[in-house]
C-alpha cells in the first residue's frame, strides 16, 4: 500500500471514530433526558395521586355532611345513600341498598318521576326537579324537592343517577297556612266592604223615610188633617220597627265570627225541639222532624241560628191551606247533610245566587229584612260546609246544607 | 219648558209618595209612573205605548235590582235611549262606577232632610224639562 492510501484510510477511520463518539454523546444525552423526564413523571404522578385522594376525601366529606339527602341510583336501584337521606327516611344505609326508588315513593307520585327518569336515561333531558312524596320507615309520608341528574361515561352511557333530596314538608305546610291566612284576610276585607255598603245603603233608607214622615206629621198637624196624621204616624212606627230589626240583623250577622269560638257537643235533637218551640208555628202548618238526629261538634247558639233561620223562612214561604215543613238528615263519610223542606211558594231559578246576599229579599213583606239567609250562609261557611237549594215555583223548596264531621 | 213623563222605580212606599207629592207640587202637568221593582218596570215600559222621558232608578230593590234592570235596559234596542238617573242612598264607589259604565245620565244621592230632597227633585225637574229627548222613528 502506498503511503497515500494509508493516509486516506486513517483519515476515514478517524472521521468514523469522531462520528461514533458524537453519536454516543447524543445517545447519552437523550438517555439522561429520558431519565429526567421519567423522574418528573413519577413525581407528577405521585402528586396527582395525592390530589385525587384529597379530592375524594373532600367529596366524601360533602356527601357525608350535606344537609340535603343524596342518593345514587342505577336504573331504579339504590346504590349509595348519605346520612342526611338515611335520617330523613329513618332507614339504615344497608336497608336502603336493598331497596329501589319505587318502594320509598308514594305510588301516585311514582309514574310522574318514572317518566322523567326515562327521559333522563334516554338522553332527552340531563336533569330534572320534582316535588314528590317519600314513605318513611314508620310509614309516615314527607314531601321533598328532588333534583335528579345523570352521570354518564365518555360514550354517554349512564353510570349513575344522583338525586338531591330536600325535605319541604314544613315549607309546604307554611305555604298552606299562609294561603289560608290570605284567603281569610281577603274574606274579612270583603265582609268589611260589604258591611260599609250595607250601612250606607240600607240603614240610611229608613232614616230618609222617617225624616219625610216627620215633615208630613208637622204639615198634617198644622192643617188639622187627622186621618193623614194618623196614617203618617203608623208608617213612622213601622219604619222605626223595620230599622230596629235591620240593625239587629246586622249585629247578629257580624257577630257570627267575631264571637269567641266555642266547640262543644251539640245534641241536635234537643236543639231542634228547642228551636221549634221558640218559633211560632201557625196551626195550619205541620212540622216534621226526623226521628233521631246526631250529636255534632260546634257552637249551640250558631247552629240554632242556622236552623231557626231556615225553618222560619220555610214557614213564611207557605201560601197553602195545609203547610208542611220537614227537617231531615243523612250521614255521609265525612259530613252530615241536613235538609229543610217546605211546600211553600218556591224560589225562581233567577234568584239562585242572590238570595244568599245580604239584604236581598224576595219578599215585599215589611218583616223580611233579607238578613236571614246571609246569616245561614255565613254560619255554614264558618264551619266549612256547603249550602244550596232545590225549588219548584208553586210546589216548594228544599234547602240542603252540609257540616263536616 | 216641556211636560215630563217620568218613571220612578222604587220599592219603598214612602219614597214613592214623597216623590209624587213633590213633583205634583211643582206642576200638575208632569206625569209620574211608579214601578215597585225592575221586573215591574220592564213590563210597564214594554206595554205602555208611550215611553217615559226619564227613568229614575233606585239600586236596592227586591227581585230584579237596579243594576240588573239597567243592564237589560241598555241591551234593548229601543229602551237604551231613555236616560236613566239613579236615585239612591248608596254612595258605594263600585255602584257609581258600575252605573256610569253601563251608561247612566246622572247619579243622585237621596239627602237625609226632606227639604233638601225637595230642592233636589225641583232641580231635577227644571233640568230635564229643558232637555231634548231622542225620538224613535
Amino acid at each position: 500500500m502506498s503511503n497515500t492510501k494509508i493516509d486516506i484510510l486513517q483519515r476515514a477511520l478517524e472521521r468514523e471514530r469522531i462520528a461514533r463518539k458524537e453519536a454516543e454523546r447524543i445517545l447519552e444525552d437523550k438517555s439522561r433526558q429520558l431519565y429526567e423526564l421519567s423522574e418528573e413523571l413519577k413525581k407528577t404522578n405521585k402528586a396527582l395521586q395525592g390530589n385525587l385522594s384529597e379530592k375524594t376525601l373532600e367529596l366524601q366529606a360533602i356527601f357525608d355532611n350535606s344537609s340535603l339527602g343524596i342518593v345514587l341510583t342505577k336504573y331504579g336501584k339504590i346504590i349509595e345513600t348519605n346520612k342526611a337521606f338515611e335520617e330523613l327516611l329513618g332507614f339504615t344505609s344497608e336497608e336502603l341498598k336493598q331497596m329501589d326508588v319505587k318502594s320509598i315513593s308514594v305510588s301516585n307520585d311514582y309514574p310522574n318521576s318514572r317518566d322523567l327518569m326515562e327521559k333522563l336515561n334516554n338522553g332527552i333531558i340531563d336533569k330534572f326537579s320534582v316535588n314528590k312524596r317519600y314513605v318513611k320507615k314508620d310509614s309516615t309520608v314527607i314531601w321533598a324537592k328532588t333534583n335528579v341528574a345523570a352521570i354518564r361515561d365518555k360514550s354517554g352511557q349512564i353510570i349513575y343517577q344522583v338525586a338531591l333530596v330536600e325535605d319541604i314538608t314544613e315549607d309546604l305546610k307554611l305555604q298552606e297556612e299562609r294561603k289560608e291566612l290570605i284567603g281569610d284576610l281577603k274574606k274579612k276585607n270583603k265582609d268589611l266592604r260589604d258591611f260599609a255598603h250595607i250601612v250606607s245603603h240600607d240603614l240610611k233608607s229608613p232614616l230618609r223615610s222617617m225624616d219625610t214622615l216627620i215633615n208630613w206629621l208637622k204639615e198634617h198637624c198644622e192643617s188639622g188633617d187627622t186621618d193623614n196624621f194618623n196614617n203618617a204616624y203608623e208608617m213612622l212606627i213601622d219604619k222605626l220597627t223595620k230599622m230596629d230589626s235591620l240593625i239587629d240583623g246586622v249585629l247578629r250577622y257580624s257577630s257570627i265570627d267575631s264571637v269567641e269560638q266555642i266547640n262543644e257537643e251539640v245534641d241536635l235533637k234537643m236543639l231542634l225541639e228547642d228551636t221549634v218551640n221558640m218559633i211560632h208555628i201557625p196551626d195550619h202548618i205541620e212540622m216534621q222532624l226526623s226521628n233521631d238526629f246526631p250529636v255534632i261538634n260546634g257552637d249551640f247558639f250558631r247552629i240554632q241560628q242556622l236552623f231557626q233561620n231556615l225553618i222560619s223562612n220555610a214557614i213564611k214561604s207557605i201560601d197553602k191551606p195545609q203547610g208542611k215543613v220537614s227537617v231531615q238528615y243523612q250521614s255521609h263519610d265525612h259530613f252530615w247533610e241536613f235538609s229543610v223542606s217546605d211546600n211553600g211558594k218556591g224560589i225562581p231559578e233567577a234568584y239562585k245566587e242572590k238570595i244568599f246576599e245580604m239584604f236581598q229579599s224576595l219578599d215585599d213583606q215589611e218583616d223580611s229584612t233579607g238578613v236571614g239567609l246571609s246569616i245561614v250562609k255565613k254560619i255554614i261557611e264558618y264551619y266549612n260546609g256547603d249550602v244550596w237549594f232545590e225549588s219548584e215555583v208553586g210546589k216548594g223548596t228544599t234547602f240542603y246544607f252540609t257540616l263536616k264531621k | 219648558m216641556r211636560n215630563l213623563s217620568l218613571l220612578l222605580i222604587e220599592d219603598d212606599e214612602i219614597e214613592t209618595l214623597k216623590f209624587q207629592k213633590i213633583v205634583s207640587s211643582i206642576s200638575e202637568k208632569h206625569k209620574v209612573t211608579i214601578a215597585q221593582n225592575g221586573e215591574e218596570a220592564l213590563k210597564l215600559v214594554k206595554n205602555i205605548g208611550q215611553l217615559p222621558n226619564v227613568i229614575l232608578l233606585d239600586l236596592n230593590m227586591p227581585k230584579l235590582n237596579g243594576l240588573e234592570f239597567l243592564k237589560i235596559l241598555k241591551n234593548s234596542g229601543v229602551l237604551k235611549y231613555i236616560p236613566v238617573v239613579i236615585l239612591t242612598t248608596s254612595n258605594y264607589p263600585n255602584d257609581i262606577l258600575e252605573c256610569y259604565e253601563m251608561g247612566i245620565a246622572g247619579y243622585l244621592m237621596k239627602p237625609l232632610k226632606y227639604q233638601d230632597y225637595k230642592k233636589l227633585i225641583e232641580n231635577f225637574i227644571t233640568y230635564w224639562s229643558v232637555n231634548e229627548f231622542a225620538r224613535k222613528n
